[in-house]
């Protein structure tokens, strides 16, 4: 999946490049004029994978392939990505000249992901088909990093964009479903006949068998963590009907007050009645002209907004109606909030790997033994 | 799909005769400013003179729009999409959606913007031979290993192309159909398994052969690049349109798109 031009702003294409730059000087390090051909080979499949289409019900997908990249090429799977990106905006126009950086950023961050998962199968010398699973895995984590960076460069540019970031992840997890697939059967086919062109195969002058794996570990770890901050910072809105006036509090999952941002009284219809910042507290109290509906929003910035509705019912018979503003300070603490941990979408969300690599497990077994 | 954008490289234009050096480095400094542009008649010359460029190349209009396609689907959704989820206050409900003006007024803004820089980037890389281009691209200081690797895959894709479309005939002959199955997806997979191996047969074979001609890493090429007065006045000329664009958006002579139309 890619952006096109003109969409994101300049500090998030710009940062793209940057990041991009870093990365692919850092990817690129010491690399071997031996290596060039291979690496250009999987630049060509990276390129030519944008044009197989699987069908998928009554549309057809294309595949992204950055997963197989990383179980190929290890750390060079980055460059490659970012010249496959350049051909494919140069060639197909598929993105843009100027979101090269931020388009490679996330199907080569997603490459790399894709490696670090991959090089977990030393953990597991034991398994059977483990290429497929582990391959498996990697198409997987890496079409999911792919969506996550992108969702987030679209949520950096603006609030607007909350729900094209929305319809991203949804894209990507359809896309992961047959990536996982077609990225484990090639790595298994990969391992069955030309085993030496996987990454990660030989064993290396310093054995990192037993820092590896922890390595990527933490970062796996860090990836399903991710979404804690994203979470954390995920702003939260509430209100008290007060005597004076309906008292509307942000503040972040944590609990912590979110601390002069900027809050609105809006009708129903989202027309602006009364604007303000909140206190340290995180609460502004608006004074209700009249008996009726009401909604309110919070909007902290970078895609952090919230709004919430409040009904006639709710305030009737607490509000003073048309009250006379109140002094910000006189308000004191407010209520104390905090929000639970998302301890079942965490579960769920390592439930739905475990069946993904459970599964490509098992099926992998069955056929083992029909051929046996 | 015009995998091969050099088709029209040979006409003989004021841009094609341009210095490649010259024409990248302006044009693309063009692009860039295009990018950061924020109000909308701004954007609407850039894109006229996106289009300007592109009609002195003398390039085929069935020839443009097979990239261009691809731009404006993936932009289409934009475009349907965010004047119904632009967060503010809706002009009108259509069907009982909230319709934003602001939404629209961005959405135009970004495909009038992206319409302009892929046109621009025709401009640029269908007016040379893509080889001649990424020399260009070298002498900009483009790191060369990026480059070789560049001229490898693009020689390769076609390579590619040809060895994808034998071995789908021969699963074809032997009664292969796709479908929504799992059957289709480990058909697939090993499909690129396959490709894979036979490609890294091949460029081994290459590589050998490169060796042996004394390959060392660097490329060799006989093309020089010449820069006369006329090339250096052509990337002025360009630098001066984009300096304006990006002066006609930055001294606040027209609203943010945001804001209003004009």
């Amino acid at each position: 999946m890619h952006i096109s031009d003109g969409i994101l702003n300049a500090p998030v294409w710009i940062g793209g490049y940057a990041a991009t730059a870093a990365l692919t000087a850092a990817t690129l390090y010491k690399v071997d004029m031996e290596e060039i051909p291979k690496i250009s080979v999987l630049t060509a499949v990276f390129f030519v994978a944008d044009l197989i289409h699987v069908p998928m019900g009554p549309a057809s997908v294309h595949l992204i392939l950055n997963g197989l990249l990383g179980v190929i090429l290890g750390w060079r799977a980055f460059p490659a990505v970012l010249l496959g990106v350049t051909l494919q905006t140069i060639l197909l126009g598929h993105g843009g000249l100027t979101v090269i950086g931020v388009n490679t950023l996330d199907l080569g961050g997603g490459a790399l992901v894709g490696f670090l998962v991959w090089q977990l199968r030393h953990l597991m010398p034991g398994l059977k088909n483990r290429e497929m699973v582990f391959g498996a895995l990697a198409g997987a984590f890496a079409v999911a990093s792919s969506g996550m960076i992108m969702a987030s460069a679209l949520l950096f540019t603006g609030k607007e964009f909350l729900f094209q970031a929305k319809m991203v992840l949804v894209a990507h997890a359809i896309i992961m479903v047959l990536e996982a697939t077609v990225v484990g059967f090639a790595a298994s086919y990969l391992a069955r006949v030309r085993p030496d062109a996987l990454a990660g195969q030989r064993k290396r002058p310093v054995d990192l068998r037993g820092v590896t794996p922890l390595l990527v570990a933490l970062l796996i770890g860090a990836a399903l963590l991710a979404p804690v901050p994203a979470h954390a910072h995920k702003l939260l809105v509430d209100y008290t009907p007060r005597k004076e006036g309906v008292l509307f509090e942000a503040f972040f999952p944590d609990g912590k007050p979110a601390q002069q941002i900027g809050v609105r009284l809006l009708t129903p219809q989202g027309e602006v009645i009364a604007s303000g910042t909140t206190n340290v507290h995180g609460g502004y109290l608006f004074s209700i002209p009249a008996a009726g509906d009401y909604a309110a929003d919070a909007d902290a910035q970078m895609g952090h907004f919230a709004r919430l509705d409040i009904p006639a019912s709710a305030l009737e018979g607490v509000v003073e109606y048309g009250a006379a503003p109140v002094d910000e300070e006189a308000l004191g603490a407010v209520k104390v909030h905090r929000e639970a941990f998302p301890l079942a979408r965490v579960v769920v969300g390592f439930g739905i790997l475990a069946l993904l690599g459970g599964g490509s497990w098992l099926l992998s077994r069955r056929r083992k033994q029909g051929a046996a | 799909m015009p995998l091969d954008i050099d088709r029209y490289a040979s006409v003989g234009s004021s841009i094609q005769r341009w210095d490649p050096r010259f024409k990248i480095f302006s044009l693309g400094l063009f692009a860039f400013s295009v990018a950061l542009l924020k109000t909308l008649p701004v954007a609407g010359l850039a894109l006229l003179a996106a289009m300007g460029f592109l009609a002195l190349t003398g390039m085929p209009l069935a020839f443009i729009s097979g990239g261009l396609k691809w731009v404006i689907l993936f932009l289409l959704p934009f475009f349907g999409i965010l004047p119904f989820t632009y967060p503010g206050e809706p002009a009108m409900y259509l069907l009982g959606l909230p319709f934003s003006w602001e939404g629209m007024r961005l959405a135009v803004l970004i495909i009038t913007k992206a319409v302009a820089i892929v046109l621009t980037s025709y401009a640029v890389f269908g007016s040379a031979r893509f080889d001649i281009s990424m020399l260009a691209m070298q002498r900009l200081k483009c790191p060369s290993v990026l480059v070789q690797m560049l001229l490898f895959s693009y020689r390769y894709i076609f390579v590619f192309m040809e060895e994808m479309a034998r071995m789908s005939t021969a699963m074809r002959v032997r009664g292969f159909v796709m479908g929504t199955n799992l059957y289709t997806l480990r058909v697939v997979g090993n499909f690129v398994g396959s490709l894979l191996v036979r490609s890294f047969e091949r460029t081994e074979r290459v590589y050998k052969a490169m060796l042996s001609k004394g390959y060392q890493g660097q490329l060799h090429t006989l093309v020089v690049f010449r820069s006369r007065p006329k090339d250096f006045f052509k990337a002025a000329l360009v630098l001066a349109v984009a300096v304006l664009l990006l002066a006609g958006d930055f001294t606040g002579t027209f609203p943010e798109a945001r804001q209003g139309w004009y």
